[in-house]
């Protein structure tokens, strides 16, 4: 037998010949030594080959893909699972509750009823608290705005309708260039997710 | 009792969409792997995969089941990878490009001197061999990561790129090489 051709190893190697081309093969092998080289070289690229790692799905693969096809029934299941599990949670913790603290139920509901009238009376206040500030604030942005008409008033004595129209525009392309600013990396993250 | 492809297409076909759901579960990781290594980064596999099985559930209907179920999908699978190429206008290829043709595309294979390849550890040698994959042309790689990474058959191949079993084993084989060209080169 004359010595082996590259593909030919690579179809003894994957097991792809007979088993009399087989035997053939390694009879040569057995004393050929630039085969045997050029085996044993493919063989470790073969090996190499199969243990390349695998990509493994993500574990939401398939429900994103049925969520895909099938929407509303995805939803809906998903609703009702939740709905469950949410009143299941619910009822254990009242249950805990309630045995450890001895009360009945009634007895809970008198004094939730107690603790929500506190939290209303307390909201309240608080209310009127922020209420005061937010008219205390209001009263300096009025300040704030009246000298600044006043500046403004003055200035438009001074300067001529050129100026005037002039300054107005520069005012306002440095706020759309500053709102554009602020604006524009939540927008993008909003939209492109990074 | 496990049900066999076929059967779990009829029943998608009858409405029962759970059936579907143990196809994605079936195929998701050999499409998965399919795909990652034909586009290179894994976040694009994983959504071409997904549109690989809205694909093949959109067009069940035409699903001849004289064929081979994993074969056909596949074959949406290998039809977007080429789309996902021409789209980002990346070299393209046809499967009935002579292998001629193609020949300046590979070194002249000469074993004279030993190879540096017994030289890599095999952890090393794995590293580089990923490396080197995505160095193929796509006509090699394509049917390289069918056979090596997806362990289908010749026969399988060819079925799915509707080409000769011939041709397929003589691209297999030349992909081979190449990559120990490119780990020889890379060393």
């Amino acid at each position: 037998m004359k010595c082996l051709d590259i593909e030919q190893i690579y179809h003894y190697l994957e097991g792809e010949v007979s088993s009399s081309q087989a035997e053939r093969i390694e009879h040569h092998l057995s004393f050929c030594m630039k085969c045997s080289q050029l085996v044993r070289e493919r063989k470790i690229l073969l090996g190499g080959i199969k243990e390349i790692p695998k990509f493994t799905p993500p574990s939401d693969f398939v429900e994103k893909v049925m969520f895909e096809l099938f929407p509303s029934k995805i939803t809906l299941l998903k609703l009702i699972i939740t709905f469950f599990a949410g009143s299941l949670t619910f009822s254990l913790i009242l249950l805990g509750f309630l045995r450890l603290t001895g009360q009945s139920v009634s007895s809970l509901l008198i004094n939730l009823n107690h603790s929500l009238w506190q939290t209303i009376k307390n909201g309240a206040i608080i209310f009127i608290k922020i209420f005061k500030l937010f008219s205390i604030a209001i009263g300096i942005i009025q300040h704030i705005l009246a000298y600044l008409l006043k500046m403004i008033k003055s200035f438009t004595s001074v300067v001529g309708t050129e100026v005037q129209v002039a300054a107005i525009m520069g005012f306002i392309v440095l706020t759309i260039l500053f709102v554009s600013f602020l604006t524009y990396f939540p927008i993008k993250k909003f939209f492109t997710g990074r | 009792m496990k049900l066999d492809d076929k059967e779990l297409v009829a029943q998608t076909l009858k409405g029962r969409e759970e059936a579907f759901e143990m196809i994605i579960k079936r195929y998701q990781t050999p499409i998965i792997n399919f795909i990652g290594r034909m586009v290179g980064e894994y976040q694009q596999a994983v959504d071409l995969s997904q549109e690989v099985f809205i694909k093949a559930y959109s067009s069940l209907s035409l699903f001849d089941p004289k064929y081979k179920f994993s074969n056909w999908l596949f074959k949406i699978a290998s039809n977007l990878c080429i789309d996902f190429w021409r789209k980002k206008k990346i070299f393209t290829f046809s499967m009935d490009q002579s292998i001629s043709s193609e020949n300046n595309l590979y070194p002249q294979i000469s074993d004279a001197k030993p190879s540096v390849i017994e030289q890599y550890e095999k952890k090393q040698l794995i590293q580089k061999l990923e490396k080197v994959i995505d160095k193929l042309p796509p006509s090699l790689r394509e049917l390289f990561v069918l056979r090596h990474i997806n362990d289908l058959s010749y026969q399988e191949i060819a079925q799915i790129k509707e080409i000769p079993v011939g041709t397929v084993k003589n691209k297999v084989f030349r992909a081979k090489e190449r990559i120990k060209f490119l780990l020889e080169e890379e060393k």
